[in-house]
């Protein structure tokens, strides 16, 4: 009996593969058959016959009432002669972002030579000093990514982490400046203030015993109740100083910490040495104070949704866990903010920050405009965070819990460790379009009278020279938001590609 | 006698082991996990109804019987993931109430697999492994790395240290489980139904580390149905049925001469 062959045990042959040209895709799905040509053809038409007006137009736009108008737009009321701070706090953007980009990014990506072209573009679009000070942008950027990239083994993420941390403060430093002193110890109580916070960094790194400390910060409590005028300070010296010693102490075992103590101790001394001699001639030259009233255009919006973004994001994560919490009373706390701020409307929150703080405060105590406004991005946001985040909570499965607890994790080393990093991780998505939502919707603080990016643009569009430009005008405006916007996705996606989302 | 050569049979198919078993008990010590009268009801479902035990340090306890007899609810008290509602649990001389620090303290002595591994995804197999370590024993991040290596050669994959779960066969993510309790020294493991979940072919290397580690002279509390790895290692067998232990005994004992109708039925079962 003929046996049928036995099948081959060969090599897999590889898969047949047909070559993809762009000709013949456009052949194959666009020109044939007859009716694809027709469909092909017509969609050509409309679209000549849509664009063309708009091509036409911006042709011949006057284009010149942004170059015109750029200071503002950008900057709003800042004083031109400290717009070098402004310029100040971009360089020291550019150096913190290529520092971290040559410490944490790996591969050398297309998406380096794209944010190294934004300087080249605007200095090309610029003139005069603004080029110059792109191009040293660009410089900047690049030195401190070549240094990044030296320091990738040597604790340079510790280091890029310090640098953002300190940024956002030297950033509010810069553009407000510190004005005159309102009061004769002021200079002083800031120095007293950094010595107690100095003094209990050293005492966590060589940890007295706790009677000690306790009482060096009591009496500094006392101190500042019975002198007058250094109620506020000496008050809160107490407390941040209590609290760093206390959180510095739980990481006392750890090597570093001595040193750090020790170089911060003597980072202190020039820092000392600055605040008596250069504070209160400063104050009066280069750094005096810009009333957040002029701070206006571009430079507001960016700002109010910075810090709106970096204080709503813990708070929500905060109020997530507070109302998932088995305590009732931080469970229906947590419920009743977040349903009370999801059912008003932004604008409504943005009027009662605006109207209420000074109301609930002492009549001293007067908190900033701005300040007031982003006050209530915070709390806006925060509430829309915490049940986002809370989705991301609820996915993660139970044994995550018990392997945790099981190992010997306490309850917040299980949190911080092993839940949020995956609960947040899956919610990225969600809380980038968070973020991107409330950069946009910084501008409806026009509302309340401060004016941003808008309000400048309308402020433009009302200056008898420039009728007739609106389409110009919010047309770079919508750019700009879109340019930022897209930004952040991008930069989302890159996020979520590095962590691995939905991979492991 | 046919049938017990038959049952007997089917063991040695279904699970060679590869080396003779010796106990490492230390019965001369005081018991380690003391289990009185042990109560535990879900709402109105009454799952453990008085549950006796002692452990004595270096036994090999397994734990068999049919699903909802409360086994995995048993080991899971020892550590306190369930919390029982009457009698009492002492486990390492500290006995088991709602303070929280005994629970604590009691969890850092007491290692556990779960069937489902539950390892940390986000996280790659070495610092799944160094991650008690450096948090809850204070170590040196070098130290915990050093000792999470000689783990994984151990349990036989060193050079996965620096993949993530999600990158290992079942089998695999399993030993980095065992490895991650490990890692914290324990005194007593407990194992739930650790192979349960396996492939066939996957299940051999698992439990070839079970039956190292018993053999090392840790105290071990499974929860399983192999019952060749019990023939193999087992010191002592508690049959659960309905919440109750109905029988419990040494392997030979329980094999060869079970003597109530409820092990005679469920071993019948499952040695068919």
């Amino acid at each position: 009996m003929p046996q049928p062959a036995p099948t081959s045990t060969t090599d897999a042959l590889p898969p047949p593969t047909e070559r993809f040209t762009l000709l013949g895709w456009v052949y194959k799905n666009l020109l044939t058959p007859w009716y694809n040509l027709l469909l092909t053809v017509v969609s050509l038409w409309l679209v000549y016959v849509l664009l063309k007006g708009t091509v036409v137009w911006a042709l011949s736009a006057r284009w010149e009432v942004i170059p015109a108008n750029i200071r503002i737009l950008m900057v709003g009321s800042y004083p031109a002669e400290f717009m070098w701070r402004v310029w100040a706090v971009i360089w020291l953007l550019a150096v913190v972002v290529g520092f971290s980009w040559g410490v944490w990014v790996r591969s050398r990506e297309r998406v380096a030579w794209v944010l190294m072209a934004v300087p080249v573009v605007l200095a090309a679009i610029s003139s005069g000093t603004a080029r110059l000070t792109w191009a040293l942008t660009l410089v900047l950027a690049l030195a401190s990514w070549w240094l990044g990239r030296r320091f990738r083994e040597r604790k340079g993420g510790l280091w890029a982490t310090l640098m953002w941390v300190l940024y956002f403060p030297t950033f509010v430093l810069l553009v407000r400046g510190w004005g005159l002193p309102e009061e004769p110890a002021w200079k002083y109580t800031t120095a007293v203030q950094l010595a107690v916070i100095v003094a209990s960094l050293l005492a966590a790194a060589w940890a007295p015993r706790v009677s000690w400390v306790a009482v060096g910060h009591a009496a500094v409590l006392v101190a500042g109740l019975l002198i007058p005028g250094w109620r506020g300070a000496l008050l809160w010296a107490a407390v941040v100083g209590f609290a760093v010693w206390y959180v510095a102490r739980r990481y006392a075992h750890l090597q570093g910490l001595k040193r750090l103590a020790m170089q911060v101790g003597l980072a202190y001394i020039p820092l000392l040495i600055f605040i008596f001699f250069a504070y209160e001639p400063l104050s009066r030259t280069w750094m005096s104070k810009v009333a957040s009233a002029h701070w206006g255009g571009l430079l507001l919006n960016i700002l109010i949704a910075v810090f709106g973004i970096m204080f709503s994001f813990p708070l929500g994560v905060a109020f997530a866990l507070g109302r998932r919490s088995s305590l009732p009373v931080v469970r229906l706390f947590s419920i009743l903010y977040i349903e009370f701020v999801r059912g008003v409307p932004f604008i409504t929150i943005l009027f009662m920050a605006q109207v209420m703080f000074p109301i609930l405060l002492p009549p001293e105590m007067s908190i900033d405009r701005v300040v007031r406004a982003i006050m209530g991005v915070i709390m806006f946001a925060a509430a829309y965070m915490a049940e986002n985040v809370r989705g991301g909570l609820q996915a993660i499965p139970k044994g995550q819990y018990e392997a945790a607890a099981a190992v010997g994790l306490n309850a917040t080393q299980t949190m911080l460790l092993i839940i949020l990093p995956q609960a947040l991780r899956n919610v990225i998505p969600v809380l980038v379009g968070q973020f991107i939502g409330l950069l946009k919707d910084t501008t409806l603080v026009t509302i309340v009278g401060l004016l941003d990016i808008l309000g400048v643009a309308q402020s433009v569009l009302s200056n008898p020279s420039w009728i007739g430009t609106q389409r110009e005008v919010y047309l770079f405006v919508a750019l700009l938001f879109w340019v930022l916007s897209y930004g952040m996705s991008y930069a989302s996606r890159r996020l979520e590609q590095a962590l691995g989302v939905g991979q492991r | 006698m046919a049938e017990q050569e038959q049952s007997q049979a089917t063991l040695n198919k279904q699970y060679q082991p590869t080396a003779r078993k010796q106990s490492h008990a230390r019965y001369d010590q005081e018991p380690i996990i003391i289990a009185e009268d042990v109560h535990k009801w879900y709402g109105h479902f009454h799952a453990l109804k008085g549950i006796n035990m002692k452990v004595w340090p270096g036994e090999v306890i397994v734990i068999f019987g049919p699903s909802g007899s409360g086994k995995s609810t048993f080991i899971r008290c020892i550590n306190r993931l369930e919390e029982h509602q009457k009698g009492r649990i002492v486990v390492d001389g500290v006995e088991l109430t709602h303070d929280v620090r005994n629970i604590e303290k009691i969890r850092r002595e007491v290692g556990m697999v779960f069937q489902q591994f539950n390892l940390f995804p986000h996280l790659t197999v070495l610092e799944n492994i160094t991650l008690a370590p450096i948090h809850v024993r204070k170590w040196p991040k070098e130290k915990a790395e050093k000792i999470a290596m000689e783990l994984l050669e151990r349990v036989g994959i060193p050079d996965q240290a620096h993949k993530y779960p999600g990158q290992l066969s079942g089998g695999q993510q399993q030993r980095v489980a065992i490895a991650r309790a490990l890692a914290m020294q324990p005194k007593i493991m407990l194992f739930d139904e650790p192979t349960s979940a396996l492939d066939p072919e996957m299940i051999k290397e698992v439990l070839d580390v079970m039956i190292e580690l018993a053999q090392s002279g840790m105290t071990m509390l499974v929860v399983t149905h192999e019952m060749g790895f019990a023939r193999a290692v087992a010191d002592r067998m508690f049959f659960f049925d309905q919440g109750q232990v109905v029988e419990s005994g040494t392997p030979e004992e329980i094999f060869t001469a079970p003597k109530e109708e409820r092990t005679k039925q469920f071993l019948a079962q499952i040695l068919h």
